[in-house]
């Protein structure tokens, strides 16, 4: 299979902070890579180098089998670009944003009229069509900055944390729109610091760390390595958890550990979900009241914590915690 | 489609984009057209009557030429904020992963923040036209004059587009051009002859283009335009070029390379 990205030694740097330290990378046509980091480790700079939108020190990149340092122009005709922020235009309504960009990429009148319309149908924008975009909320602003990125049908499109900023029921819906997307057999790059997201949506994850790729593989591949989701339970009291650590190990199949002073007893699961409705039971059965019981996925700190022995920044952790 | 009749219409595209949000989104076009009003009302009919300028015997006549090259750059210095909005939500990337040259993003953009100079000018001059100014010297003068006008504004503009690249964000860019129009208008022949300013100040006041401009109007239109300076059409004119060859191609520079982030 042919690569439609491929990137080799990128680097950049902005004085005396390197952003990207000789990253390469290549993308087989029709599949999905995620490059997975926290803030300020990279993806981003590397999303705008292939978006032809900043030149790097050094490195090559080739998107659709066009040099985008040297022919920026002729490479932009195959690349879609999704930024951080939706490029929604407040002003105009969500079919003028759309006729606007059909009309830049120079397709005549009446093909950029219906291009938008087909567009605003397949984004389930239709209704909103004809209000201005300022009044859209945060998913549907997202959806016409998806639509529009896809105005031309790029073989190769590259978002960078599509999802930022979106609550949970957004966020999945972004996650379809760009699924049903993938199944058209685009390239799909994908920043993102979400392991949830990454491993959601992509073929091959690239971890970032610094500038560099700290590892890369398949989600399954990541998951096997780090761990996939644990069950966990919060009680009440101290003298709880011992019951409580029999429970889990036989729902989960041993390995449950105990955190006496949180009260908390965790075990990694395969299943998660079935695991969690059986652990209910038998406490409920124990007559043990939890005061907090879930399924934790790993996140992106768990990765890092993995691979690196450190956590990511403090405050990057307690956004993970939160999503 | 030709790559001319292509780059044109990427032109018509985004000067239309302009266009639209001045109507859809008035608030900065109407500060730019009230500003003129405002400053009308406060110079030449308030404080107007106690003025007494020496060497002007008719203060509205001297003052609308200076009050339409401000109102002008001012108007033209807020295209700086819709720029740096551009930039800050990202709409400016956008159009760069657009194969549309910058040179067709940037004329287009630059068109459209013509007409709300334009409107400016307008109101300006009525407003003008209200307290007593009129042009003296023919329909060819007059036009000549605002031709001037509007190409100084037009320069501006460019300068403004400039500063909203680099801003950053778009409370700094209005910062930015507030900072740099406010001294440079006011310390100038906008409301006063320079010679009846403060030794340290005149020389600054002299070599000021709002004064070229200002002082060029005046004597195009014949509204008190004092002893007549050496070659006052040719510095005017000379600035305005001077002012578009330095401002063009940077702006095209900064807007092709990556805009602060």
């Amino acid at each position: 299979m042919a690569a439609a990205i491929v990137a080799e030694g990128l680097v950049k740097r902005y004085g005396s902070v390197t952003a990207l330290a000789g990253l390469s990378l290549s993308v087989p046509e029709g599949t999905v890579a995620a490059l997975l980091g926290p803030d300020r480790s990279g993806k981003t700079t590397a999303v705008r180098i292939m978006a032809t939108l900043l030149r790097p020190d050094a490195g090559s990149c080739l998107v659709n089998g066009v040099d985008v340092l040297t022919r920026p122009r002729w490479a932009r005709r195959d690349i879609g670009v999704s930024g951080q922020r939706p490029a929604v235009d407040g002003f105009l309504t969500g079919f003028e944003n759309l006729e606007q960009l059909a009309l830049l990429h120079r397709m005549g009148r009446r093909r950029a009229r219906s291009r938008a319309e087909e567009l605003l149908e397949r984004f389930r924008l239709t209704e909103a069509a004809h209000r201005p975009a300022s009044a859209y909320p945060a998913g549907m602003r997202r959806r016409l900055d998806l639509a529009g990125a896809l105005v031309a049908a790029p073989p190769v499109v590259l978002l960078d944390e599509p999802t930022a900023g979106l609550d949970q029921r957004s966020r999945l819906g972004i996650w379809d729109v760009i699924s049903e997307r993938v199944r058209d057999g685009t390239t799909l790059l994908l920043a993102t610091r979400h392991l949830d997201e990454a491993d959601e949506l992509a073929d091959q994850i690239v971890v970032l760390d610094r500038g560099s790729a700290l590892t890369r593989g398949t989600p399954q591949e990541l998951t096997r390595h780090i761990g996939g989701e644990r069950l966990q339970v919060v009680l009440g009291n101290r003298a709880e958890t011992q019951v409580a650590e029999d429970i889990l190990n036989r729902v989960c199949g041993g390995q449950a550990v105990v955190f006496a002073d949180q009260h908390l007893v965790q075990a990694p699961v395969v299943a998660g979900t079935p695991a969690l409705v059986e652990l209910v039971r038998r406490l409920d059965a124990a007559g043990i009241e939890p005061v907090d019981i879930g399924i934790h996925r790993a996140s992106l700190d768990d990765v890092f914590r993995k691979l690196t022995g450190q956590s990511v920044t403090p405050t990057l952790a307690e956004e993970e915690a939160r999503t | 489609m030709s790559e001319f009749a292509g780059a044109a219409r990427d032109v018509w595209v985004t000067a239309r984009r302009g266009l639209l949000r001045g109507r859809r989104e008035p608030r900065l076009t109407t500060l730019a057209v009230l500003q003129p009003v405002l400053f009308m009302l406060v110079f030449g009919v308030i404080l107007g009557g106690v003025i007494r300028v020496p060497g002007v015997a008719d203060y509205a006549a001297f003052l609308t030429p200076g009050l339409l090259v401000q109102a002008v750059a001012l108007a033209a210095g807020l295209a700086a904020v819709g720029v740096a909005q551009d930039v800050r939500g990202g709409m400016v990337d956008r159009f760069r992963t657009l194969p549309v040259s910058a040179a067709a993003a940037l004329f287009g953009r630059t068109g459209s923040d013509l007409v709300r100079v334009a409107m400016t000018a307008a109101v300006a001059a009525a407003v003008g036209v209200i307290a007593g100014w009129r042009v003296h010297s023919g329909p060819a003068a007059a036009v000549a004059g605002f031709a001037l006008l509007l190409t100084f504004g037009y320069a501006v503009t460019w300068l403004s587009v400039l500063v909203g690249l680099c801003a950053g964000a778009p409370r700094t860019a209005r910062l930015l051009v507030l900072a740099c129009l406010l001294p440079v208008t006011f310390v100038s022949s906008v409301l006063a002859p320079p010679a009846t300013m403060p030794p340290w100040l005149r020389p600054l006041a002299e070599a000021n283009p709002v004064s070229a401009v200002a002082t060029a109007l005046r004597l195009l239109w014949g509204n008190e335009p004092g002893p007549r300076p050496p070659m006052a059409y040719a510095l005017a004119w000379g600035w305005v070029v001077v002012l578009l060859l330095l401002a063009v191609p940077l702006a095209l520079r900064r807007y092709r390379r990556s805009p602060a982030p």
